[in-house]
């Protein structure tokens, strides 16, 4: 699976236990524990977001708050 | 009267339309009962009546078609049943012809009608009291009515036609005793005891449909709320039980919780409790949040006129001082008037 990402250790840490989340144009919470990994997160916002599953993944930790920005990708014609 | 064709338009407006209808079922039950093979019985009457009308292919409208389909069944298994009697009637006449004029009995509601074996001949013979022929006159005008009464539900059509048949079958069993009668009181009980089947017989019922409204109201019992239930992997005997509860266009509320391994199904139910709880407590301020989003526009456009009127206010006392001004004030007042559109 494409992106396959975990927050950079070096980074920031997370110590806020939520996460913001932003995907389709909504910004909702998440428990950060669920938020840090790709696959996890994928796995818990498919059934409400199917674009996620070939969607860029990016994570920003500002100040211990973890935010990820999911902008999915517009894929080729006639693609499935 | 000319039978309807297959395929017809059938609408209760039109009483020429019901009445070919009608004829058209009892001219279905009387070639039915010629056919060759053609055995009666309760639940094969109502599944011929079925069938009839499935292969008829009439065109109602849907509001209507509960309405049509009831009258249709009524009359053919009606006629069919009248159409049996009279078959079965019709070698026992024969000899009554033969015997004395008493066998031609006048309605007697009163007394039991036994069976008179012809002394002369020996014969015993099977006699259908007449008052049957009387009491379906009398269901003939209530189903007259039947008919007036339009509002049947489709689910009941079935169960109005048992209804008419028990009540005929019944009062055979209270006033007749041979064994004819005797088997249509079988017959009677079967159909009794299978009233509730004969609602579901295949075919019949049309398969419900489930319609949901288009805008939903912002009320967690009257709209539709999806629930998803992951069980992560398990660790250290537990599971994390991960809940995202969505309504609406919302984001999903997601809560994790942890559940023992022997009693996921326990834990299931008590993290989906606690997340309806919280989203039912949280929805009316997402629908606040959203409703506010929706309706800014009003408010923007009641503040610009007073605006402008100040703007035109001040334009206005430039314009009392020299002409050069003037010239330059007045497009500034054609520009206010873009403003202003």
């Amino acid at each position: 699976m494409a992106n396959e990402q975990t927050t950079d250790s070096n980074a920031t840490p997370v110590t806020d236990p939520k996460a913001t989340i932003k995907i389709e144009g909504q910004e909702f919470e998440l428990d950060a524990q669920l938020a840090q990994e790709d696959k996890t997160l994928r796995t818990v916002l498919q059934p409400h977001f199917a674009s996620i599953e070939n969607a860029n993944i990016t994570r920003e930790v500002k100040e211990g708050k973890l935010t990820v920005s999911i902008v999915k990708k517009a894929q080729a014609k006639g693609s499935r | 009267m000319e039978v309807l064709r297959s395929g017809s338009f059938v609408n209760l407006e039109s009483r020429e339309k019901i009445e070919q209808l009608i004829f058209t079922a009892k001219e279905l039950a009387v070639a039915a009962s010629r056919t060759d093979g053609f055995v009666s019985g309760g639940d094969a009457n109502q599944r011929l009546a079925l069938q009839m009308w499935d292969g008829a292919e009439y065109v109602c409208r849907d509001s209507e078609v509960a309405t049509i389909k009831n009258i249709f069944l009524s009359n053919f298994l009606q006629k069919l049943r009248e159409v049996i009697q009279q078959v079965s009637q019709a070698p026992p006449l024969k000899i009554e012809a033969a015997a004395e004029p008493p066998l031609a009995v006048t309605p007697s509601a009163s007394a039991p009608i036994v069976p008179e074996p012809l002394a002369s001949e020996g014969v015993a013979f099977v006699q259908q009291p007449p008052e049957l022929v009387v009491e379906l006159d009398e269901d003939e005008s209530t189903r007259a009515r039947s008919y007036s009464d339009e509002c049947v539900p489709e689910g009941e059509v079935e169960a109005l036609v048992a209804e008419t048949e028990e009540e005929e079958v019944s009062e055979s069993v209270a006033t007749s005793q041979p064994s004819s009668v005797d088997d249509d009181a079988a017959i009677a009980e079967s159909r009794i005891e299978e009233d509730g089947d004969a609602a579901t017989d295949e075919g019949a019922k049309p398969v419900e449909t489930i319609v949901l409204k288009e805008k939903e109201p912002y009320n967690f019992e009257s709209c539709t709320v999806t629930a998803v239930v992951q069980l992560l992997p398990e660790s250290e005997g537990t599971r994390k039980c991960v809940v995202s509860i969505r309504t609406h266009d919302f984001s999903p509320l997601v809560t994790i919780g942890d559940t023992r391994v022997a009693e996921t199904i326990a834990g299931i139910a008590n993290s989906l409790g606690r997340a309806f709880d919280q989203y039912r407590n949280e929805l009316p301020a997402r629908a606040a949040e959203k409703i506010k989003k929706e309706t800014p526009a009003p408010k923007k456009a009641s503040k610009t006129p007073p605006v402008k009127a100040a703007k035109a206010a001040a334009v206005a006392s430039k314009t009392s001082t020299p002409q050069p001004t003037t010239s330059a004030a007045s497009p500034n007042q054609d520009q206010q008037g873009l403003f202003g559109a």
